[in-house]
């Protein structure tokens, strides 16, 4: 987004503090949901280990998304500043590419739990332990908001 | 400041490198009034108000270094959680992996390195809210 003020002035450096700060909320965010995290898993360590070993493959593969896609966005930014504007936007697509396969994991992921039953508030969850019953929720929410994160930001790209 | 600005009190524009200051001077008791003295510096040097424009062409070399780096200790921190190989200290390894990986997309892909103290302080400022959330907790969590 490059709109114009009347005196054809762009406010490069409000637009640059505005990302830093949204960053910096996001840090909170994340940080606060991190920080329940750790909590529980401090006290209800086994239920925790045991649950998190299932999802290890595919965070990690989801992981090597998330570094990749930063790679490509922060090459492109580079390759605005080059005026090679081809490669910025194939190196966006990279990440868009990224974003999309990203969610398709999560698909994947969510939907063999959602298949067994584990979902917040299903009578299989319901039945398990106080530690596993948190341990879901706390996926639920955590991934579920890094997912509507990455949706929106990979849909912002100007392209 | 010159003389004349200390003389009157009154704001003064001074014209420095092409470059324009609001200073407001120092000596209030000539206004009968007690003004601040706002000697921001925050439109000087370090804070450029336009994207680099210079014709010197970005290497993309460091960026793939970078990401290969991230990708190695992506790997570390996985095998720490795997393998367990260092028992009890295995979160303090995961978090000191997890800060170093930071640290290099913050300086490589962030080039927070680049920006203003401004930008610098902000990120100390959030750093510090939410390690003081943190310790706060856990010493909540723990003592209760």
């Amino acid at each position: 987004m490059m709109e114009k003020t009347i005196a054809g002035h762009i406010d490069y450096k409000g637009k640059k503090i505005g990302m830093w700060l949204f960053l910096f909320t996001e840090l909170l965010f994340f940080g606060g949901m991190f920080l329940m995290y750790s909590i529980f898993r401090s006290r209800y360590r086994r239920n925790f280990i045991c649950c998190a070993e299932e999802n290890l493959l595919l965070g990690t593969i989801n992981t090597v998304i998330l570094l990749v896609s930063s790679c490509a966005i922060a090459t492109a930014v580079a390759a605005v500043r080059n005026g090679n504007q081809r490669l910025a936007v194939r190196l966006q697509m990279v990440t868009i590419a990224c974003g999309i396969i990203f969610l398709g994991i999560k698909y994947v992921e969510w939907a063999a739990k959602i298949d067994v039953g584990l979902y917040p508030d299903s009578a299989a969850l319901l039945a398990q332990g106080k530690g596993t019953i948190l341990f879901f929720s706390l996926y639920y929410v955590m991934t579920g908001c890094m997912g509507c994160m990455y949706w929106q930001e990979s849909g912002s790209l100007p392209l | 400041m010159t003389v004349q600005t200390m003389r009157t009190g009154l704001p003064a524009m001074i014209l420095q490198d092409s470059k324009i200051r609001i200073v407001l001077a120092l000596c209030g008791h000539c206004l009968d009034l007690s003004v601040s003295a706002v000697l921001s510096h925050y439109l000087g040097d370090d804070d450029v108000n336009e994207p680099q424009s210079s014709s010197v062409t970005i290497a993309y070399r460091p960026y793939i270094n970078a990401c290969a780096l991230l990708l190695v200790l992506l790997a570390c921190t996985v095998m720490v959680a795997k393998l367990n190989l260092l028992a009890q200290y295995s979160v303090l390894a995961a978090l000191g992996i997890s800060t170093v990986k930071a640290g290099v997309v913050l300086m490589r892909f962030m080039h927070l390195g680049a920006e203003g103290r401004l930008i610098k302080l902000m990120l100390v400022m959030a750093v510090a809210a939410l390690s003081a959330i943190i310790a706060l907790t856990f010493v909540d969590v723990l003592y209760r």
